[in-house]
């Protein structure tokens, strides 16, 4: 048990109290249950931001309930919470469908004697804090006819408006719960979000309880940081996470991407919008390669084309003297066994009903015959080995693995082959923060162990600078800056780069807004809606490469001018 | 929402211009055997109709009430209670079979006045599934977000559930409107023929006993048209309640 | 790692599956009932041998005994050819995948929306089908509600990850189909197509009832519950009703409850639902 009750910084305007709370599943029949959460002792002041971190399964949604005395049926609560009027927002960010946004802030706002004109002109006020374009427009929609981030500034606005009709003081702020506030957001968004929420909690004295994963961005705005674990509250660790080992050149390029173009399949037969536009990179052995963008940056298509599962419409992508794109079948079926992938969610990529051992066989059987059971058995052994599983995984149906375990899993499958080149699509989604460090730390040492290129595609920006050697910062198709991971870290020079690693950081991200869908990707410069940087000249035409310094390149017409007030990466 | 359902019911064009070309190209006499299936149609609608406004306008509160929380008032507690019975039978007695069952205890269709009887017979169906798919909806809100924000604002869960998710179960059960309402449908056909009603179903059988292709076949194209109108009816009044439907 | 490998993972999910099922109440339920009926129809030799001049309500309820086999062989045969229609067009809709697909999936939609349980007395009426033809007509009839449910199962697995990551591995695409897809649709697809079964037997009790079915052969030869209610209601009393009444009633909600059980038994095969060792 710990007390996290120092540095108050509101001692007059206590918020929360919380004492000796546990929860606990009650036996059947009387007698001890089961604990799933105890002694937490936790107090929030007016205006504070304290965030609650923990892995999956940790507890941090019944630590909110508990404290907004929501309990699901069948557990109980033990120990003293004090607090005043108290609002949750939950993880799905608990907007109703069933009515357009303006009715739900016509309701939340009437106890505070608003009537529907002046609650909708509140709540246009308290969509503008959120930065949400033109509140006006989505107030009569539902929220099922919004885009996810829209409806998380809603959520949380109308969150704001049902706490203090979101214009309180110290004695009146509230207490504002949030689990897992902007889940799914690309991290610049999310950030920019939780900033805001965080600046009208100072504002308006409201005391803020963020819940979520580390590593999700929750620590950034919070004065303090907790971490639950083991049913108990206390200080979050310092991280102290692997990185990648210095390259040492050693050769030619392995992959030679060049002017690689893919489309989106519209019609069958026929082109869509361009994804990938004009990427070109080279991979080393030995080197891993980041493609660091957000959702809709074509980061993934991009690796899809290069394992040949979605077709390129022009470009070339040399691998071992062959063009990887313009293979027949038969010779595309004999550079699987060097290329192999790794998916998002690798539960969902492995069969369920075939154990990893059989499909372990199966892909040797399909890459490599010719392989004896015994050999293929002593390929299979090796292959868990090196990702950190049993020789019993071989029995394991990969449906019901647990996240780390599946990725383990996965990574498994994919080494059976001995691969050379390893493509990883965002390898660290369904894991939470002590699984993508572990299998982080896992990936690099596997690349040492078989010398492997390693071309990943990440939007987590902390993670992709541990893991590479080099990044590609990738933003609606196109590379906008390509540097060394620790050149990238130092100096980065695109706006869209400092806002990911700004975001990655817990900073402000200096970027407003959300990434362009996919049919409205502005004229000229793709981020220049959302860049603080932005000029008139941004309009007229697609900013090309240009050479900041050897290895390090950077796609924007104003990379060597300073920012207004962005935050930087410090 | 007017959109919506002008679109619903303009899909519903091509289907009857196939049905009435279905006529022509059977009938020998199509305007002959159109006018003996519509004329029975009217009695026909009315009958399913008047089922399904009895048999959801039951089935349905007593559904809800088997998915509300435990404890709450008597009266609440015992219609939960029946709800969770008749969900439990759902599926068991089709409406063709309650009829059939009717008639025979009754000693013969004299013995009952015939419209009521049939509409009593063919409402235990409905009300059965009613319940079963009204408790279903509203249990599967029970874990959404909206509740819990609407509890943290200070709604307690039955009025947070009575406010915001009955609503939701409501359109659910709504969208079924079709399928339920045409199994009411082949029901009522069974309970025109044992029951001696001059409706569509009636006429059906009875070309059919009598080798009739043509009226047959008009017969049951007016039916179908009757269970297309009701699926459509159904999506729209589902439409009405929960907007996300409105895009299905 | 290690923390993680704990025992449980290599339970198949054809097992996970089966235990999905018994955590349903109404489905074990209607196993049972199921089990009851079909036991009465093969002890029905023995009841009639044991006293074979039988009279009033007993006579009533050895006949509809001795129509179990013929009712559910009926009603089996249909619903296994409604299952492969649903599986071909529901199927090949996913397949075809285009313009094409979504055509096939809304025409399924469209024939569902019909009063299809009219299409076997249009047969009974105007072709005097047997047997073989009748239970042919009754399985096109309970196709199309399945035909849509298959397309949502398959569509979303050829979609999936998973069959590109067998792609990625070397199989081909028949492999996919036949050794990812199909298995891990296996258990969803038999609950799509389950529903079929009850429909196929409440379609031959209805037109039975109107005398518009199979079975009104010499007496009880070839007699189903369907043509026993018809000639129930015809001229029998409340003796002659209760057997296949009640053993109608019996099966259809049974073979509903089934249905819930393995749509139960579907979910849990979700991945990740239902997570841990059991």
């Amino acid at each position: 048990m710990t007390s996290v009750t120092a540095a108050v910084p509101h001692p007059d305007h206590r918020i929360l109290t919380a004492e000796g709370v546990g929860v606990f599943r009650p036996r059947r029949g009387g007698g001890a249950g089961t604990d799933l959460l105890s002694g937490i002792h936790l107090s929030l002041d007016a205006a504070e931001v304290v965030a609650v971190v923990g892995d999956e399964g940790s507890g941090k949604t019944l630590l909110l309930r508990a404290l907004a005395g929501l309990l699901p049926p069948g557990v109980e609560r033990v120990g003293r919470v004090a607090a005043g009027r108290a609002v949750l927002v939950p993880a799905d960010g608990g907007l109703w469908p069933g009515a357009p946004l303006a009715e739900q802030f016509a309701a939340a706002l009437a106890p505070f004697g608003l009537g529907r004109g002046a609650a909708l002109r509140r709540a246009e006020r308290l969509l503008t804090r959120l930065h949400l374009d033109n509140p006006a427009r989505w107030l009569p929609l539902c929220p099922h006819q919004m885009g996810e981030g829209n409806r998380w500034r809603a959520a949380l606005a109308l969150g704001m408006a049902a706490l203090n009709g979101g214009t309180g003081t110290e004695e009146t702020g509230g207490l504002f719960l949030a689990d897992a506030p902007g889940a799914g957001l690309d991290p610049t968004v999310r950030a920019r979000l939780l900033h805001l929420l965080a600046d009208w909690a100072r504002e308006s004295g409201a005391a803020v309880l963020l819940a979520g994963r580390a590593g999700d961005g929750l620590d950034g705005p919070a004065d303090r940081v907790l971490r639950l674990s083991g049913g108990s509250l206390g200080p979050a660790p310092e991280r102290d996470e692997a990185v990648a080992a210095p390259l040492v050149p050693s050769g030619p390029p392995v992959l030679s991407v060049r002017g690689l173009r893919v489309a989106v399949p519209l019609v069958r037969g026929g082109g869509g919008p361009l994804v990938v536009d004009d990427v070109s990179f080279d991979v080393g052995p030995g080197e891993t390669v980041v493609l660091l963008g957000e959702s809709g940056s074509g980061k993934a298509v991009l690796l899809r084309a290069l394992a040949r599962l979605m077709p390129a419409v022009s470009g070339r992508a040399a691998w071992m003297g062959h063009d990887l794109l313009t293979l027949d079948d038969g010779a595309v079926r004999a550079a699987r066994g060097d290329v192999q992938m790794l998916f998002p969610d690798p539960r969902a990529a492995l069969a369920p009903t075939v154990t990893l051992g059989d499909q372990m066989t199966e892909a040797l059987d399909a890459l490599q015959p010719g392989f004896t059971p015994a050999e293929q058995a002593a390929r299979a052994a090796a292959a868990l080995e090196l990702a950190g599983l049993p020789l019993a995984a071989t029995g394991y149906y990969p449906a019901r693995l647990p996240p780390e375990l599946a990725a383990a899993a996965g990574l498994a499958r994919a080494l059976v082959t001995g691969p050379r080149l390893l493509l990883a699509d965002d390898p660290f989604a369904a894991l939470d923060d002590g699984g993508r460090g572990r299998f982080l730390e896992r990936l690099l040492r596997v690349q040492q162990a078989r010398s492997l290129a390693l071309v990943v595609a990440t939007a987590d920006a902390d993670a992709a600078c541990r893991l590479a050697h080099r990044v590609l910062v990738m933003l609606n198709g196109r590379v906008v800056e390509e540097a060394p991971a620790a050149d990238l870290v130092r100096d980065p020079r695109h706006p869209f780069t400092r806002a990911l690693l700004a975001a990655a950081e817990g900073h402000r991200p200096a970027l407003d807004g959300d990434p362009p869908g996919l049919f409205a990707v502005p004229s000229g410069c793709p981020v220049r809606r959302r860049c603080p940087r932005v000029r008139d000249f941004c309009a007229q035409a697609v900013p090309e490469p240009e050479v900041v310094r050897p290895g390090h390149r950077v796609s924007c017409h104003y990379w060597d001018v300073a920012d207004d007030g962005d935050a930087g990466t410090g | 929402m007017l959109r919506f359902a002008l679109r619903r019911c303009a899909g519903l064009v091509l289907p009857l211009l196939l049905l009435a070309g279905l006529v022509l190209a059977i009938a020998p006499d199509p305007a002959d055997a159109a006018a003996r299936a519509l004329g029975g149609l009217p009695r026909t609608v009315g009958l399913v109709v008047l089922v399904l406004a009895l048999g959801y306008g039951a089935g349905v509160p007593l559904g809800l009430a088997a998915a509300m929380p435990a404890g709450g008032p008597l009266p609440l507690r015992l219609m939960g209670r029946l709800g969770h019975g008749l969900a439990a039978v759902s599926g068991g007695v089709p409406g063709f079979l309650a009829v059939a069952v009717g008639v025979v205890l009754a000693g013969g269709v004299e013995a009952a006045p015939r419209m009521p009887a049939a509409a009593l017979l063919l409402v235990l169906a409905p009300l059965a599934e009613s319940a079963r798919l009204a408790r279903n909806a509203l249990a599967v809100q029970a874990d959404s977000g909206f509740l819990l924000t609407a509890r943290s604002r200070g709604l307690d869960e039955r009025a947070a559930l009575a406010r915001y998710a009955r609503p939701l179960a409501l359109a659910a059960v709504l969208a079924t409107l079709g399928p339920v309402g045409t199994a009411i449908l082949c029901g009522a056909v069974a309970a025109e023929v044992l029951f001696g009603l001059p409706g569509a179903g009636a006429v059906l059988v009875g070309a059919l006993h009598g080798g009739d292709g043509g009226t047959a076949t008009a017969a049951l194209s007016a039916l179908s048209a009757l269970a297309l109108a009701l699926h459509v009816g159904g999506s729209v009044a589902a439409a009405g309640l929960d907007p996300r439907r409105r895009t299905l | 790692m290690d923390g993680l490998a704990g025992d449980g993972f290599g339970v198949s999910p054809w097992r996970v599956a089966w235990r999905g099922f018994r955590a349903s109440r109404a489905g074990v339920h209607g196993l049972g009932a199921l089990a009851a009926v079909c036991c009465g129809g093969l002890l029905e030799p023995v009841l009639s041998a044991g006293n074979p001049t039988p009279g009033g309500a007993a006579k009533a309820a050895v006949a509809a005994l001795d129509a179990v086999a013929a009712s559910l062989l009926l009603g089996g045969s249909a619903a296994v050819l409604a299952a492969v229609v649903a599986l071909v067009w529901g199927g090949g809709a996913a397949l075809a995948g285009g313009r094409a697909g979504p055509r096939l999936v809304t025409l399924a939609g469209v024939a569902g929306a019909l009063p299809l349980p009219l299409l076997p007395l249009m047969a009974g009426g105007l072709l005097d089908p047997d047997l073989g033809l009748f239970a042919v007509v009754l399985g096109l009839a309970a196709a199309p509600a399945p035909a849509v449910a298959a397309h949502g199962v398959l569509a979303a697995l050829l979609r999936s990850d998973m069959a590109t990551a067998a792609d990625a591995a070397g199989l081909t695409r028949g492999a996919v189909l036949l050794r990812r897809v199909l298995p891990a649709a296996a258990v969803p697809l038999l609950a799509a197509c389950w529903s079929a079964l009850p429909r196929v037997l409440a379609m031959e009790g209805l037109a039975g009832l109107v005398h518009l079915g199979p079975g009104h052969g010499p007496a009880g030869e070839g007699a189903t519950w369907g043509s026993l209610l018809g000639d129930a209601v015809a001229g029998g009393g409340p003796a002659d009703l209760l057997g296949p009444g009640l053993l109608l009633a019996v099966t259809l909600w049974a073979l509903g409850a089934i249905g819930d059980g393995l749509a139960q038994a579907a979910a849990t095969l979700i991945p990740g639902g239902r997570r841990g060792a059991p």
